[in-house]
This record gives structure tokens, C-alpha cells and sequence, in this order.
């Protein structure tokens, strides 16, 4: 008997997501095992198996940790729209082009 | 070897499968039409991934800051990402990547008009960032809706990243637009150089029920409605800062619910993508190709095979 790692998607636009794993002589009939342990009750639309010999994981967390701030690389690194977009129209009014921004667009469409 | 035969009546049954909403799995039966459609499709996406790099990449060192400079390269290296994650989609409808590649760096890939343009100034960073990345977010946003399950999988990883790069390129913008009025023109005549660019980026507006690739289950918006979703983001967002767009005829009918626009020179565009191409193009493949052979110790170690060098 072998060990063998269960992978399963919900919906077809999901990622393949460890959902268990099981004993089985190979890999047909862990494939069944599967299907019969973790998928008998429309728990998703495609499923995978693989050896838990052949899974190699991460040998040293470290590699996950920041070294330096990198918020450069994330949302939280880009902040104060609200304050930014209010210097900008600041701006545009000093240039005497507030005019610019009173045209139609959608949005004063909804409005009217 | 998939069964890839063109037989009318399974052909009849997958159309049907995509208008009832169904979606198709790298192993599946499909047409060869679907098929070839599909890897050209993606297959362009990936290389304007590649060859939307570029652009920004010329920018790192000129950056004005350390931040900006982090920032952007940080930003380069995702689009170099979302490349792999897209060529490896193209790859499981059947075209090798080292072909891909190859036809890449030969001149013979395609890729989108947008980066066939030269920068000039931070003015064009900050257009690429927010106006041109802006059009590729709504034309990434409807693939979330294309038929081919796997390219739908990637591209919700990529939709995801690139709400980073939105907020990346709306900050670059706000501060020219609040600058000083050096600041404030270059972003203005940035502004003036890609309107049409952009414009041409969406396609000509060619009706629903004529568009092959609607028909196939590839895009399921019409390039007319990504343009008009485009204008209706970014325009007011420009409006709202003062700047102004090259297009006297630009104004939305309220009545219609529709822009109004001038129609760009079509011809322009077929001359960029398919004629003659342009200094721009030719320095951007320079640089792929040089990128390729400079490169090719690593993947030869990394992979043990030869990479070919030939362009």
C-alpha cells in the first residue's frame, strides 16, 4: 500500500486544493477511493491524486519571509487616493482647468 | 494524440456546449478551429506580456525616485510572470513554448499594437501604467468569461495582480497631475500620444454575431463594449484632473448612454501590426533577442538542453 495525496476543484474556475489523503495499492484505485472518501456528495468537478512520495515540499520556510518592505509590491503600498485625487482637482482648479470636469459622463448620467 | 479531425455533427454539439455556457478542459474534444483560434489568441497575450515588459523595463533605471524604481521593476516582473502563466495555457492546447518563443524573437509573433510605441518622457510611464494597463484590465476582465477553463484559471490569478498595478499607475498620474505645471504637460502630451493607440486597442466594432471569436467561446464581450467600458472608467477619472483628450468629437450622449467618438485612422493600425514594422518594434525585438542570447547560460543549465540562439 502506498499513501497518496487527494487534490480537488469546486467549481471549473478553482485551483486544484489539497483536500486529503488516502492508502491505496496505485493509483487507479486510489482514484476510486477518492472518489468514494471525499467526492460522493458533488463536492466539486474534477479531482487528482499523486503518490505523497512524488510531493516535495518546501524544505526551508525562510524562502517565505520578507527581507527587506516590499509594500511596493502590494495594495497596502499604495495609499491616500482620496487626499491625492483631491491635490490633483486642487490642481486642475489652479490651472483654471476645473472647467475640464463638468462635461456628461455616465455617472452624471445616472444622476440626472 | 487528441482526435482533432473535423467532424460537423461533434462540431455541432461543442458549439452548442458553448452557448449553453459550457467550458472546455485541455483534454477535451474541441474543432480545430477552436483550437487554432485559441492558441493564437492566448499565444499573443502571453507575447504582449513579454513585449509589455519592455517598455517599462526602459524606465527603471530613469525612475525618479528609488521607490518608483522598486515599484516598477517589481511591477515588470509580474508581467514576466503572468507571460509564463500564460504561455503554459497556450502550451496545453498544443503549441511547444520554445516555438513560441522562437517565433517571438523572430518578428513573426504577434503582439499588441500598444507596445509597438516608443516613451519619451515619465509622462508615458504613467499612461502605460494607468490608461494602457487600464484597457488591458477590462479586455483580462472578460476573459474571466472565455470558454477555455484553463486560461480562465490563469487569468483570475492575473486580474488579482493587476489591481496592484492600477493603483500603481493612478499614483504615478496623480502626482504629474498635481505637480507643477512642467509635470502637469508632460503628462498632457503624453496623454495626446496614446489616445489613439488605445483607441486601436480595442479592434474595429465589428458585431457581435459576426465576431469568429465570440462565436467560438473566446471573448465574450465585442470589442466595441470593452471600448466603451474603457471610456466610461478612465475618461471621467482624466476629466477630473484637468487634463483633456486629443478627440474634439469625444462627449458622452447621456441620452444614448453611449461615448461618442472620433473614429481612428484603422489603416494606421493595420500598417503597425502587419506592414512594415516600425523603429520602435524593431529596437523592442533588439532588445527581446539580446535579452534571449545573454540568457541562454541559465536555461541551458537549468534545463540541459541547447537553447537556440538563431533569431
Amino acid at each position: 500500500m502506498a499513501t497518496f495525496e487527494v487534490f480537488g476543484r469546486r467549481k471549473f474556475d478553482d485551483p486544484l486544493t489539497h483536500v486529503g489523503a488516502l492508502h491505496a495499492a496505485d493509483a487507479e484505485a486510489a482514484l476510486l477511493l477518492a472518489r468514494e472518501t471525499h467526492f460522493r456528495h458533488d463536492e466539486g468537478v474534477d479531482f487528482a491524486v499523486v503518490a505523497s512520495d512524488d510531493l516535495h515540499r518546501l524544505a526551508d520556510p525562510t524562502l517565505l519571509e520578507r527581507r527587506v518592505d516590499d509594500g511596493y509590491r502590494q495594495q497596502r503600498g499604495y495609499s491616500g487616493f482620496r487626499d491625492k485625487r483631491q491635490a490633483a482637482r486642487d490642481a486642475a482648479d489652479a490651472r483654471g482647468l476645473g472647467h475640464v470636469r463638468e462635461q456628461p459622463t455616465p455617472r452624471s448620467g445616472a444622476a440626472s | 494524440m487528441q482526435d482533432t479531425a473535423t467532424d460537423p455533427v461533434r462540431e455541432a454539439e461543442f458549439l452548442a456546449h458553448l452557448d449553453a455556457g459550457g467550458k472546455v478542459e485541455s483534454g477535451d474534444w474541441m474543432p480545430d478551429t477552436y483550437r487554432r483560434m485559441n492558441i493564437r489568441f492566448i499565444e499573443m497575450h502571453a507575447n504582449s506580456e513579454i513585449m509589455g515588459a519592455l517598455p517599462e523595463r526602459e524606465w527603471i533605471a530613469r525612475a525618479p525616485s528609488l521607490r518608483r524604481k522598486r515599484s516598477l521593476a517589481a511591477k515588470v516582473q509580474d508581467e514576466v510572470g503572468h507571460a509564463h502563466l500564460i504561455y503554459r495555457v497556450a502550451e496545453t492546447l498544443g503549441k511547444p513554448r520554445t516555438e513560441m518563443y522562437e517565433d517571438l524573437i523572430a518578428g513573426r509573433g504577434k503582439f499588441h499594437n500598444v507596445f509597438h510605441y516608443p516613451t519619451y518622457t515619465w509622462g508615458d510611464v504613467a499612461c502605460i501604467g494607468f490608461l494602457v494597463d487600464g484597457a488591458a484590465i477590462v479586455t483580462q476582465q472578460a476573459l474571466l468569461g472565455t470558454s477555455y477553463a484553463p486560461y480562465v484559471r490563469v487569468m483570475k490569478r492575473v486580474v488579482a495582480e493587476e489591481s496592484l498595478h492600477y493603483r500603481h499607475g493612478e499614483d504615478i498620474l496623480l502626482a504629474l497631475a498635481s505637480g507643477t505645471d512642467e509635470q502637469f504637460e508632460m503628462l498632457q502630451e503624453a496623454v495626446n500620444r496614446w489616445w489613439t493607440p488605445i483607441m486601436h486597442f480595442f479592434g474595429t466594432d465589428v458585431p457581435r454575431e459576426e465576431d469568429p471569436s465570440i462565436r467560438w467561446g473566446i471573448k465574450p464581450r465585442t470589442n466595441e463594449e470593452s471600448r466603451q467600458e474603457w471610456l466610461s472608467q478612465y475618461v471621467p477619472k482624466l476629466w477630473d484632473v484637468g487634463i483633456e483628450l486629443p478627440d474634439p468629437a469625444l462627449r458622452y450622449d447621456v441620452e444614448a448612454a453611449t461615448w461618442r467618438y472620433t473614429e481612428p485612422d484603422w489603416d494606421e493600425l493595420a500598417e503597425l501590426v502587419k506592414g512594415d514594422p516600425g523603429p520602435t518594434t524593431v529596437s523592442r525585438l533588439e532588445a527581446r533577442q539580446l535579452l534571449h542570447r545573454h540568457h541562454a547560460w541559465v536555461h541551458e543549465i537549468i534545463t540541459g538542453d541547447r537553447v537556440p540562439t538563431a533569431a
